[in-house]
């Protein structure tokens, strides 16, 4: 039997060995996906570890990581405020407010996020990333507020550490945002782990 | 005189646990309804070729039993271990299942092949992608394949299996 354009129809063969390569790709996407979730997992995890670290190695370093200014009583706003060195509390407690930040941007995130049927639990990755991020993110923040190294910034006094710990704990949403992106992608090739039947009745 | 023994007791019967929400839709559910597909497939394949090519039947037959032991051994884990390795069972169980999709391409009956072949296009064009050389040339076949509404049967043979699944098989024996 031959098809009209004269060629003969494909073997079995041939078709099995075009379902081979379309599963191939498939069953790669799928772990792709659970690779790249296992990924985020482990740079969660050392996120988490460095925030639960810094503060006590803090307190033995010899250079100021941080300095908070304290307001005087009855001073005028934008005085001069007495500087003293942060201690291991004062770093937990901004990486507590840029938690809440993180926190509040993963709830936000979440709007995003379509009903999902991945199992590897990839947007469960995310959110775990997003957590210690917005601590980390905090105090990068804040280090760089009152070092006043950015010039249209100014240092800061301890009365609004918190308000901008939580600002800067939110924007960790810049840099995973590049994750979401990326997660989205590859949900979006891996397809539904659904069956090879599934696929052949779409 | 022996005593009435009166009515006999009704047996109890344990009503069926009702399928959870997770065995319902998740999925688990899923990779789970794809065994029974295949199942079905295997048993029209197996009424169609009427006792030849048995080793491809066998060896389906035996992707789908493994495919289902291992849903039933991560269903009944303990929930730490079920969600640490469920991501990697059900890949394992879902190469299971592609792998006896295309063995069943070699015995199923003709028209049930061709019924493949529309979702085969589609998932030609998603996985493959333009990119990929070769996609226009299994999208070419699809569609020859639907032109001529037939495939090309291979060669009649016996039902003995061919020496390379002769030697395979005591190799997965030993793992």
């Amino acid at each position: 039997m031959t098809a009209p354009g004269g060629n003969p129809p494909p073997t079995r063969q041939q078709l099995r060995a075009i379902q081979q390569a379309v599963d191939d790709a498939r069953l790669s996407a799928q772990a792709s996906v659970r690779n790249y979730r296992n990924v985020l997992l482990a740079v969660a995890a050392v996120s988490v570890l460095c925030a639960v670290a810094l503060p006590p190695a803090q307190a033995y370093l010899s250079a100021d990581l941080l300095l908070i200014h304290l307001p005087e009583a009855g001073a005028q706003a934008g005085a001069d405020t007495t500087p003293r060195r942060a201690t291991a509390g004062d770093l937990a407690t901004i990486e507590a407010w840029g938690l809440l930040g993180g926190l509040i941007s993963a709830v936000a995130g979440m709007r995003r996020m379509r009903g999902s049927r991945d199992p590897a639990g990839l947007h469960l990755a995310q959110l775990a990333l997003k957590l210690p991020a917005g601590a980390l993110t905090a105090v990068f923040g804040i280090v760089l507020l009152q070092a006043e190294i950015v010039p249209p910034l100014a240092r800061i006094g301890s009365d609004r550490i918190a308000a901008f710990a939580i600002l800067f704990g939110f924007a960790q949403e810049a840099f995973t945002v590049f994750v979401d992106r990326r997660s989205e992608k590859m949900l979006a090739d891996a397809g539904p782990l659904t069956s090879p039947g599934e696929a052949r009745a779409a | 005189m022996a005593k009435d023994p009166g009515p006999m007791p009704i047996p109890v019967v344990e009503p069926a646990a009702a399928p959870t929400i997770r065995r319902r839709y998740g999925p688990q559910a899923g990779l789970a309804r794809e065994v029974g597909r295949l199942r079905l497939e295997l048993a029209e394949a197996a009424e169609y070729q009427n006792g030849r090519r048995q080793y491809v039947l066998d060896d389906v037959r035996r992707l789908l039993d493994d495919a289902e032991a291992l849903l039933v051994t991560l269903a009944g884990a303990p929930w730490p271990r079920r969600l640490g390795r469920r991501a990697k069972i059900y890949e394992a169980v879902l190469a299971h299942l592609q792998r006896a999709g295309e063995e069943l391409y070699l015995v199923s009956p003709p028209e049930a092949v061709l019924a493949r072949l529309p979702g085969l296009k589609a998932a030609v064009r998603q996985y493959l992608g333009p990119e990929n050389l070769r996609a226009a040339e299994y999208l070419t076949l699809c569609d020859e394949a639907l032109r001529a509404g037939a495939v090309a049967e291979p060669p009649k043979t016996a039902a003995s299996p061919p020496p390379a699944v002769a030697v395979v098989e005591p190799a997965r024996a030993r793992e």
